[in-house]
């Protein structure tokens, strides 16, 4: 199975923080350029949220799905590229798992990630590979010098 | 004419004149410090200690007493009540570590120092080093506020002081009862003690902030009711934990005044003020500005009126001082940077990085705890000299981390690149105000258009100026965002939280209007204030503080 509406699909992935400089733009540029549906995977990883407890970790879900859709919608409104279907999604668990375990389901093309930071002793080298490795499409990360909103 | 009553009369009118003396230099320092670049309460100080070249201008005795039971449980419920349970829970490990064994280290090391270099008896070193090492935000916090310092290092640095403002006090508490003839001082004795004391002073405020809270402002909605009550608990949850002895008739049982205040202002902040409207709550929380600036100034003018320069031998005392400032930099040296190394191990997810211990280490200044209980030592068993050298060795700290490294943590915290934020976002909020004004004017030019009142050609001609305008000043907010992206998030963050506020108005509306009823309206509200909670753990842990500059590896 492909993504929304069987077309291609590219996962924006960030984790501990939406992202530095015009990720998030620059994926969904690219996105648009490759005819791409674009999917924005934010998952909240233990190291930073695994101490809340399941009633309010669903508000924090909630909230920031809500955050980045509108996040998502303004940079859709801003940008001259057009992407037919966006979707936001937060997740909780490791990254690699999440990030393997929706590419896999929704038969996404390729991956970018939007959170350049660390995991742990794995850096991000080594969670690039161990993607590709496990997902067998193109894993890259995020142009930091995208063009900005206009 | 009853002459005692007489001269009673002229007394009171005497403190009356000192207290409106001192209100007003206070807010005539608020005035003055808007114009230079000093902080307010160092200010403050440096009044204080002016004031002791013109003896009878000011005459008016500040107990220790009084500063303990009657300025300290204001500053403490204020401060408390603005500290989001989620953001204190999230790193009450690090401030645990710094506060407890920060404080018993820095105790027991200071007090060697200056038993050792010095020349004072033990225990009279350990209850130095116990006062001198709890921690007075005061000063670093407002900085915090007007640079932009993220919410983490806030509650850290408020977290810290809070908590070693107890531990320090009891410590102290502990010290000098074993000087008392026919005591001594075990360890053993001294942490089932500590125990007992903070776990009651935590008890006391736990319940009775819990009692107002749910019985009380929960049920509440009136600014009058709630703002009373709280005022209530503040001094209540201090004198009943310190009493409680007394109150419920046992002897010699006393808890920590301190950790009760501290407690019931949690349960107050996190708790109690669910249900208030936003109307109630602006109110409630402008009375405890008003009356937390009130306290402050007092404190701050007071620490400059106790250290009575006049009186102070600086030639004698010099070397003392020197020795008590070097111990305490070097103390907390190993606190911030030894502690911090070993919770980085404890609890690497929540570790503080290293920027913000430099300011923990550097923003660790003494203030108003200090100072009341080095007055408390001349109570004390210790000889007379003895209690004179701890007290100026006490003023020369305050003094020190006040003048000197209160007027350079501003510094440090910009050169550290911590503060950013807050101008970034003032350059945002003025090309969104330019945008904003600029159309207003537009539509201003539009309206006289289309009403005859100018030519259509010469607003035509206005507008595309306009027009101009607004779209470079566009194009500035989109530059402006793609080189601090981080704002793009914190600009919907804001912007949602308003909205929850206004929602939360809309349902109180809703309810006293009778269209929904109580229950439902309770309801709402909790989940409103829930969502709130989520938005400021986003802000905390999603955008901004889990990886500040340069430390994007080590997170």
């Amino acid at each position: 199975m492909s993504g929304p509406d069987n077309i291609g699909e590219l996962i924006y992935v960030s984790w501990g923080g939406t992202g530095r400089g015009a990720a998030l733009r620059a994926a969904y540029d690219q996105a648009a350029d490759a005819d791409q549906s674009l999917t924005y995977l934010a998952i909240l990883d233990p190291p930073h949220f695994a101490d809340l407890d399941t009633g309010f970790i669903k508000l924090v879900i909630d909230e920031l799905e809500w955050l980045l859709n509108a996040h998502m919608l303004t940079v859709a409104e801003a940008s001259y590229k057009q992407v037919e279907t966006t979707r936001v999604i937060v997740r909780t668990g490791n990254v690699d798992d999440e990030v393997v375990q929706l590419a896999k389901a929704s038969g996404a093309q390729s991956i970018v990630l939007g959170a350049p930071i660390a995991i742990g002793d794995t850096s991000v080298d080594e969670l690039v590979a161990a993607l590709r490795r496990h997902t067998g499409i193109a894993v890259t990360v995020a142009d930091p010098d995208a063009p900005p909103l206009t | 004419m009853n002459l005692l009553a007489a001269e009673a009369g002229s007394n009171f009118l005497e403190q009356e004149l000192s207290v409106v003396v001192l209100l007003a230099v206070a807010a005539a320092m608020a005035i003055v410090v808007k114009r230079i670049k000093v902080p307010y309460t160092v200010a403050l100080v440096l009044v204080g200690l002016a004031f002791a070249f013109f003896p009878n201008f000011v005459d008016i005795d500040f107990s220790a007493e009084l500063i303990l039971g009657l300025l300290i449980p204001p500053l403490l419920f204020e401060a408390t009540l603005h500290i989001p349970w989620p953001k204190l829970k999230a790193d009450l490990v690090p401030i645990l570590i710094f506060a407890i064994g920060g404080t018993m280290l820095g105790t027991f090391a200071v007090g060697w120092i200056v038993w050792w270099l010095v020349g004072v008896p033990w225990l009279a070193a350990v209850a130095f080093g116990a006062l001198i090492s709890a921690t007075d935000p005061v000063a670093v916090i407002a900085f915090f506020k007007s640079l932009g310092v993220t919410k983490r290092l806030s509650v850290l640095v408020e977290g810290e002081s809070l908590f070693n403002d107890a531990v320090a006090f009891v410590a102290f508490t502990l010290a000098v009862s074993a000087a008392a003839p026919g005591e001594s001082f075990g360890i053993g004795n001294a942490i089932g003690d500590f125990l007992i004391v903070g776990g009651g002073g935590l008890a006391v405020g736990i319940v009775l902030g819990w009692f107002v809270s749910e019985v009380v402002l929960a049920r509440v909605d009136d600014a009058l009711i709630e703002t009373t009550t709280s005022l209530a608990l503040a001094y209540g949850s201090f004198l009943v934990a310190e009493e409680f002895g007394l109150i419920f008739n046992i002897e010699d049982l006393h808890f920590s005044g301190i950790l009760a205040v501290v407690a019931a202002g949690l349960m107050v902040g996190n708790i109690g003020l669910r249900n208030t409207s936003p109307t109630t709550r602006i109110t409630l929380e402008y009375f405890w500005a008003v009356l937390t600036f009130l306290v402050n100034s007092l404190v701050f003018l007071v620490i400059g009126l106790k250290i009575n320069l006049r009186e102070i031998d600086i030639a004698e005392n010099i070397l003392n001082v020197a020795i008590a400032i070097g111990a305490i930099l070097l103390t907390r040296l190993v606190i911030v940077y030894g502690f911090g190394a070993i919770h980085a191990r404890v609890q690497p997810s929540r570790r503080v990085p290293t920027s913000f211990r430099h300011v923990m280490y550097w923003g660790g200044l003494r203030g108003a705890i200090s100072l009341a209980l080095a007055l408390l030592l001349e109570e004390s068993d210790f000889a007379p000299d003895v209690v004179d050298t701890l007290l100026v060795m006490t003023f020369g700290v305050v003094l020190f981390t006040l003048l000197i490294q209160g007027t350079t943590i501003s510094g440090l915290i910009e050169r550290l690149g911590l503060s950013g934020q807050q101008a970034n976002q003032r350059h945002q909020q003025e090309i969104q105000a330019r945008i904003y004004s600029r159309r207003a004017g537009a539509a201003e030019i539009q309206r006289l258009g289309s009403e005859g009142v100018l030519f259509s050609s010469m607003a035509k001609a206005m507008q595309s100026n306009y027009n101009e305008e607004v779209a470079e000043a566009r194009n500035e907010l989109a530059e402006h965002f793609s080189t601090h992206p981080e704002l793009e998030i914190t600009m919907l963050l804001q912007a949602r939280r308003d909205a929850l506020v206004a929602e939360q108005s809309a349902i109180g509306e809703m309810v006293r209007s009778g269209f929904v009823s109580t229950d439902v309206g309770h309801d709402l509200t909790v989940e409103l204030n829930n969502r709130m909670a989520a938005l400021d753990l986003i802000e905390e842990r999603w955008e901004t503080d889990v990886t500040p500059p340069g430390e994007l590896d080590n997170s």
